[in-house]
């Protein structure tokens, strides 16, 4: 009864913040007493922490009634599929990580560290809700993860999570920061998929793309344009190659050019990391692992075809793509958690 | 179900605004019910006060009416004392009167005044002195008189002369008579 009064007195605001590292995402609903809603989408460079801090505080203001969500985007996250706490040991280190055990039987958990850390970076406006990324990403495909083995993934800026589910069962979740430069697992999927080709997929995905100097090779632009068309690693070997002999001096400007011209390098960097992320699955013992036929991706950057392309003629694999506003979920998810 | 690492904050419905309007409201119904209680409490008083007074009208009725009683009582001893005063005056006078009566040659010696009836002892010369002088006056004011002499050691004659008037001999007379 007291909330419902204070549902009617106030209007209900809930702040949503996606913070990644290149830029933050404010995503604001307002819930009217009289049933209406109002959606707010501010998006800052993330170093404008200032500005980050008064536009929350502008929300808040508005209502003592707001609820301040963040998407827990460390890179300590993650998901396993028990919620047994003799099985958690074999997966990390549960004095110094915070879980959450699903009524499906699995379990997502964060470091306690980078949850203070994250809760110390906005104690000037404070938080609510601190979500995973596996959480939403199962809720985004609550139609989807009651069938058959599939793969989900959830694409964000810096990073990718990626989840094995069959009938609401998990098997498989990892998070993939795009920074990170550690596949060593890459090499051995390649090396399962064909040992006879000429695949030196190691090489491949260590490319830093930062480092490739567009400017001083435009034609292996041009290459990477018809990525599509390629049938086997061997190109892909030859780029990466060059890449790495070219020079460092230009690298910074290189990268916003890259950038600029096409993101089909980012997403063949996601492509590489999704690669080693199965082949991780298949590999490793602790995991039950199944053949993948399907893959669903949850789009809240705006990927390009080509990823899709990449994975249905690289691996495969039968790809569906759903666009996602990462904030709107961050919302149901803490309307959800207040119901 | 709980999706959350972390728990949301309390949120109070307090806003400062709230705060202010919740002030202002508070200190204006204080001050009805102030009001009302001040109120309450000084008829309690006058209703207090009104009884004070009814029973203080009630006291002051009744010492009226025990006054006017006494009042009445007062005049009633007062007409009395007046009857007594001119009964008192009238007996003085018929004491001046019996005083007159009695001549230079005849001594009392005491006087009893009854109540229908005077007893006068004294020393006359001799009888006829108290017979001429005396008894004739006594008899015309007494119905009875009775006189008793006796000798005194230097030869005059000590006298008793005892008078009644007759209205308790009526009285008797006529109840008597009202008893036949």
């Amino acid at each position: 009864m007291f909330n419902n009064l204070k549902k009617f007195l106030y209007t209900q605001i809930y702040i949503n913040i996606i913070a990644n590292a290149q830029k933050t995402v404010i995503y604001v609903e307002e819930l009217h007493s009289n049933g209406s809603s109002d959606n707010f989408e501010e998006v800052f460079n993330s170093t404008q922490r200032v500005e980050i801090y008064e536009c929350i505080q502008a929300f808040a203001k508005k209502s003592p009634i707001h609820y301040i969500s963040i998407l827990d985007n460390s890179p300590s996250c993650g998901a396993i599929p028990t919620c047994s706490k003799e099985d958690k040991k074999l997966y990390y280190n549960s004095s110094d990580f915070e879980n959450i055990c699903t009524p499906e039987g699995w379990t997502y958990y964060t470091s306690k560290r980078d949850l203070l850390e994250l809760q110390g970076h906005y104690h000037k406006v404070g938080l609510d809700f601190i979500f995973s990324p596996f959480i939403i990403l199962s809720n985004f495909f609550i139609d989807k993860i009651s069938n058959d083995i599939a793969m989900y993934i959830l694409i964000n800026e810096d990073n990718l999570v990626l989840s094995v589910f069959e009938d609401s069962k998990l098997f498989f979740a990892v998070n993939l920061d795009m920074e990170n430069k550690d596949l060593d697992s890459n090499d051995e999927l390649l090396m399962d998929i064909d040992d006879d080709e000429e695949l030196d997929l190691e090489e491949s995905v260590d490319i830093n793309l930062e480092n490739v100097d567009v400017d001083d090779d435009v034609e292996l632009i041009d290459e990477f344009d018809d990525m599509e068309d390629l049938d086997t690693f061997d190109d892909m070997d030859e780029f990466s190659q060059d890449a790495i002999e070219e020079d460092s001096v230009s690298e910074k400007s290189s990268k916003d050019d890259f950038e600029d011209q096409n993101g089909f390098g980012v997403d063949y960097h996601r492509f590489s990391l999704i690669q080693s992320a199965i082949n991780n699955f298949y590999q490793d013992t602790k995991y039950d692992s199944k053949f993948i036929e399907t893959v669903y991706i949850a789009d809240s950057v705006g990927i390009s075809n080509e990823l899709k392309k990449f994975l249905e003629e690289e691996m495969f694999l039968s790809v569906y793509v759903r666009k996602m506003n990462l904030g709107h979920e961050l919302c149901e998810l803490s309307k959800a958690e207040l119901r | 179900m709980k999706y959350s690492y972390i728990k949301p904050r309390r949120k109070s419905m307090l806003t400062p605004e709230i705060k202010l309007v919740v002030t202002f409201f508070a200190m204006t119904l204080f001050m009805l019910i102030s009001t009302y209680v001040f109120l309450l409490i000084k008829n309690s008083q006058f209703q207090q006060e009104e009884i004070d007074i009814i029973e203080a009208k009630y006291n002051i009725e009744r010492n009226i009416k025990i006054m006017e009683i006494k009042i009445i009582y007062i005049e009633k001893q007062n007409a009395l004392s007046q009857k007594i005063f001119t009964k008192n005056s009238v007996l003085k006078d018929s004491i001046k009167n019996l005083f007159d009566l009695v001549p230079q040659r005849i001594t009392l010696s005491k006087a009893e005044l009854l109540k229908n009836g005077l007893v006068l002892y004294g020393i006359t010369p001799n009888k006829d002195v108290y017979n001429f002088m005396l008894h004739a006056p006594l008899r015309s004011i007494f119905h009875r008189t009775y006189s008793s002499f006796y000798p005194a050691k230097n030869g005059w004659l000590k006298f008793v002369s005892t008078n009644y008037m007759d209205n308790d001999i009526e009285k008797i007379m006529n109840e008597e008579t009202n008893d036949e």
